[in-house]
């Protein structure tokens, strides 16, 4: 009976001390984590469906009305390049940009797929994910190809088309971005 | 004007705010444009052209370059070439 009372006061005590330790043991995580955020942030995260909430609003306020409908309809936006492909002759290229996948390039005439530029935007400032939330990956690459078009392309893995996403679903997209845009001429008469 | 950073895990996070006119927050406002380019962003400001209403981006590299009337300034990690290709 002796012994039982021992060891039933040491699983008792062990117990005690797990649950008195634990707040410590967490709060001393969540210090660490703070202190690993440098000091211009100033607050903390947000959950990831409020991370990506902010990140689409912030897509839909910088790109153009039309892209942000496009993007919310479709999944993707269609940016023509600027780069000529003599001098400055017309676009070299159309992209495909999708959240979390590659840049898809197109001929801007054929729309046939050609290239596929893998980038992303590795951010390990925080724990957790170094990716960007959905519409930040997106805007990144709208405001790259849009304002600097070589810097992106250059630091971009290239593939052949078809690569990471899949040429049935770049000729689906295509597709369904012609039918898109026939609605919208219809809907929106050009002036 | 307000300084963006786009952030895993934010969306995306103010890291300065204020009136580039007034010499105390144009030189915090700086500064703070310097740490998030040598920490290896890169930075771009919305802007929209004059004749057309297009909205374009303009990649800035110099506090200078930036337009008098820029609202924002948006900063994100720098490209880096993605997962290979699959075979």
């Amino acid at each position: 009976m002796g012994g039982l009372g021992v060891v039933l006061l040491v699983v008792t005590l062990g117990a005690l001390a797990a649950v008195m330790g634990w707040p410590a043991r967490d709060g001393a995580a969540r210090r660490r984590r703070r202190r690993s955020l440098p000091s211009w942030v100033r607050e903390p995260p947000v959950p990831p469906e409020e991370a990506d909430r902010r990140s689409l609003e912030l897509l839909r306020s910088v790109v153009n009305p039309e892209e942000w409908d496009m993007f919310r309809d479709l999944g993707f936006i269609c940016v023509t390049g600027r780069r000529g492909g003599r001098g400055d002759g017309p676009p070299r290229y159309r992209y495909l940009i999708y959240p979390h996948l590659p840049v898809v390039a197109l001929l801007p005439r054929s729309m046939a797929p050609v290239r596929e530029y893998c980038v992303q935007f590795p951010d390990r400032t925080a724990a957790g994910t170094p990716l960007l939330p959905r519409g930040d990956d997106v805007l990144a690459k709208w405001m790259t190809l849009r304002a600097d078009e070589d810097r992106l392309l250059a630091y971009a893995n290239v593939g052949g088309a078809g690569c990471q996403v899949p040429l049935a679903t770049v000729e689906r997209d295509i597709a369904r971005l012609a039918r898109w845009e026939a609605r919208r001429r219809r809907a929106v008469p050009a002036p | 004007m307000r300084l963006l950073r786009m952030m895993p895990g934010y969306g995306e996070t103010l890291i300065a705010e204020g009136d580039p006119r007034v010499e105390d927050e144009r030189e915090a406002l700086l500064r703070e444009f310097r740490r998030q380019l040598d920490e290896g962003m890169w930075a771009a400001v919305p802007v929209a052209d004059a004749g057309t209403g297009r909205r374009e981006a303009l990649l800035v590299t110099d506090f200078a370059d930036i337009p008098e009337d820029a609202e924002r300034v948006l900063f994100w990690p720098r490209a880096a070439g993605g997962a290979a290709a699959a075979p």
